[in-house]
């Protein structure tokens, strides 16, 4: 699986260098939002049909933001760790931690109000960050806690890494994950330039 | 973005009243595998035709995996304590136990 997961990445970039022409760039957006509709209507089947998914989700209630603020703090708190080893600046290596693994939009914002070298950065990171998220949440979902397991995904527990959820961490903690996905998603357009800016 | 919620609704729906045949249901599997691989690749393709990316894949390629890594390491290590703290008591235990 982990093999696979990287070859296809890895297609991507060859046909993306010497395939796509610049003026079907745009395209990309175009099949990136083909492939999550269909990724969540499946993933919507999925959860809808397990009701613990929903008895979860009830029993945490307002607690439920604990979980996306435990995973915000991490992230920027061990992104500025390594950056510290690293010689980069906390605000930097902060913001780009802030990404959450949405490597779009954290990529685009700290280009447009930083530096592009830093939006970069921020890209390839979060880039990163969803693979490992795919790789890891199976394998967490066996040593530590259903939830635990989720941490990885960040943001993209909302869309892109769901289905992994689902398949391999477990239908009933589905909603906890979305909704978490869904708050820090919020968040990134928040965070990333508060704390560039300090 | 309303395309996608749109999506997710008419999914939780379906599943929740049960309208998907019991001989379809390993199809969603093979449909969210396929949207998995597809968004894998447009994400790849991304980094490929973004020439700033491309350019400073050797430089920054090292630091990003070492952000991401510390990134992931971090998160986990918050909500694991957080989980064995204060969420262990709120979900049955077979889904907090090993």
């Amino acid at each position: 699986m982990t093999g696979l997961i990287l070859g296809t990445v890895a297609a991507g970039i060859l046909v993306g260098r010497y395939l796509i022409p610049a003026a079907a760039v745009g395209g990309l957006d175009t099949v990136t939002s083909f492939a999550l509709g269909l990724l969540v209507l499946g993933v919507g089947i999925d959860s809808g049909r397990n009701r613990d998914a929903w008895s979860n989700l009830r029993r945490l209630g307002g607690r439920i933001i604990l979980v996306p603020f435990a995973i915000a703090v991490g992230s920027i708190v061990g992104a500025i760790g390594v950056g510290l080893l690293l010689n980069l600046p906390a605000n930097e290596a902060g913001a780009v931690g802030a990404g959450f693994g949405w490597y779009s939009l954290s990529g685009i914002l700290l280009s447009r109000i930083y530096r592009v070298d830093t939006g970069a950065l921020a890209f390839l990171t979060n880039v990163f960050r969803e693979i490992i998220a795919f790789i890891l949440m199976p394998l967490l979902a066996r040593v530590a806690g259903k939830i635990t397991a989720i941490a990885p995904g960040g943001a993209t527990t909302m869309d892109t890494t769901l289905p992994v959820v689902v398949r391999f961490v477990g239908a009933e903690v589905a909603m906890i994950a979305f909704v978490s996905g869904v708050l820090l998603t919020l968040a990134v357009p928040v965070l990333v330039p508060l704390i560039i800016g300090l | 973005m309303w395309v996608f919620f749109s999506c997710l609704a008419i999914g939780l729906f379906i599943g929740w009243r049960g309208l998907l045949p019991q001989r379809l249901l390993p199809l969603t599997d093979k449909v969210t595998l396929g949207g998995l691989f597809l968004l894998l690749f447009t994400m790849g393709a991304k980094i490929g035709t973004d020439p700033v990316v491309l350019a400073n894949l050797g430089t920054l390629g090292w630091q990003a995996l070492a952000l991401a890594a510390a990134a992931v390491a971090g998160s986990v290590v918050c909500l694991g304590l957080l989980e064995k703290g204060l969420l262990k008591t709120l979900l049955p235990a077979k889904e907090t136990s090993r």
